[in-house]
């Protein structure tokens, strides 16, 4: 295995996403090759720098309307809601997960908003439906995202590593 | 030492530890970052020149058939210092950039319509690289919306 095919496993190498034998073969690599072993150090301390970000207290200043709103909304939603209605939605929510999932080809990710999940469909023109991965592009990575309401899907796009995160259904919010 | 010899001392001492503990003062203490709202629709097929940097990536994505620059905007965003951005349709953006860390930047991002929150995030990318947000309606088509970091 070349250093270049090794830099571009490094991220699900250091992520523990590679079956046993290409983990073994990147791990003794990197153990022979120092430029690897010094990029798979970056890697860990981008790591790193991502748990210690989401250890950060959410600032105020950004995310304090966010937060208030959200609950507002959950309050007012549950209140609205008969148990019928939040029961078609719990069908809805877990009969959507397996249908994305066998979408294969697209690595992407749908994080729904639990309670606000009021409609799955994505928008049709996006090329392929989204499905559910652990974790998204090297170029980008995106931590505790956080819907309003409707559905969110995380998208990316292999070939130029592209990531997008995809707001629908925002008519449906109260 | 007077009194206002050890004042100005303390304020010295103070000043400088602000200035060592802020994020920035490791990458230049500024944050450019370019954003760019786009409107993709289904009528018309023009591919706006202005947008040639993203032609690829949008046309591997998306099945639009247009693609129109609304707005650009480039900024430097001091670390930790939250900048609200008016996007078409009554969309504001709020990006912070958290800090940097050799080639990757950390920044939150919230996007609202009418004071509504749609959604927000912790985004970490490569410097110079770009995210793309997308969804909201507007006008005949929806937003996308390319969001751009660049330090030192």
């Amino acid at each position: 295995m070349t250093c270049r095919e090794v830099g571009n496993l490094l991220g699900p190498f250091i992520d523990g996403e590679l079956g046993s034998p290409q983990h073994e073969t990147i791990s003794l690599h990197v153990a022979s090759c120092s430029a690897c072993a010094a990029a798979t150090e970056r890697e860990g301390e981008l790591g790193r720098l991502v748990a210690s970000t989401i250890e950060e207290e959410v600032s105020r200043v950004d995310f304090s309307g966010f937060w208030s709103a959200l609950e507002r909304r959950l309050a007012l939603e549950e209140g609205r809601v008969s148990w019928l209605e939040r029961a078609r939605r719990y069908v809805q929510e877990t009969a959507v997960v397996p249908r994305l999932a066998l979408a294969g080809a697209f690595a992407a990710a749908v994080l729904v908003s639990a309670v606000f999940f009021t409609d799955d469909r994505t928008d049709p023109r996006l090329k392929e439906p989204p499905v559910v991965v652990s974790s998204v592009g090297r170029a980008v990575r995106l931590n505790r995202v956080r819907a309003g309401g409707g559905t969110l899907a995380v998208l990316r796009e292999p070939r130029y590593d592209t990531t997008v995160l995809w707001v629908s259904a925002e008519g449906l919010m109260p | 030492m007077s009194r206002v010899g050890r004042l100005a001392a303390a304020l010295c001492g103070l000043g400088a530890l602000c200035l060592s503990e802020a994020p920035g003062a490791l990458a230049g203490g500024f944050c450019q970052v370019q954003i760019e709202s786009i409107l993709a629709c289904d009528s018309g097929s023009d591919f706006d020149a202005r947008l040639r940097t993203l032609q690829r990536r949008l046309n591997s994505l998306f099945h639009y058939t247009s693609y129109n620059l609304l707005q650009r905007e480039k900024r430097m965003i001091g670390w930790g210092q939250p900048a609200r951005f008016m996007i078409p349709g009554r969309h504001l953006l709020v990006i912070k950039p958290r800090r940097s860390a050799g080639e990757r930047v950390a920044m939150k991002v919230m996007l609202a319509r009418e004071g509504r929150p749609l959604v927000g995030t912790e985004v970490l990318m490569k410097n110079r690289g770009v995210f793309l947000m997308g969804g909201p309606r507007h006008d005949e088509g929806v937003l996308i919306i390319s969001i751009g970091a660049q330090t030192e």
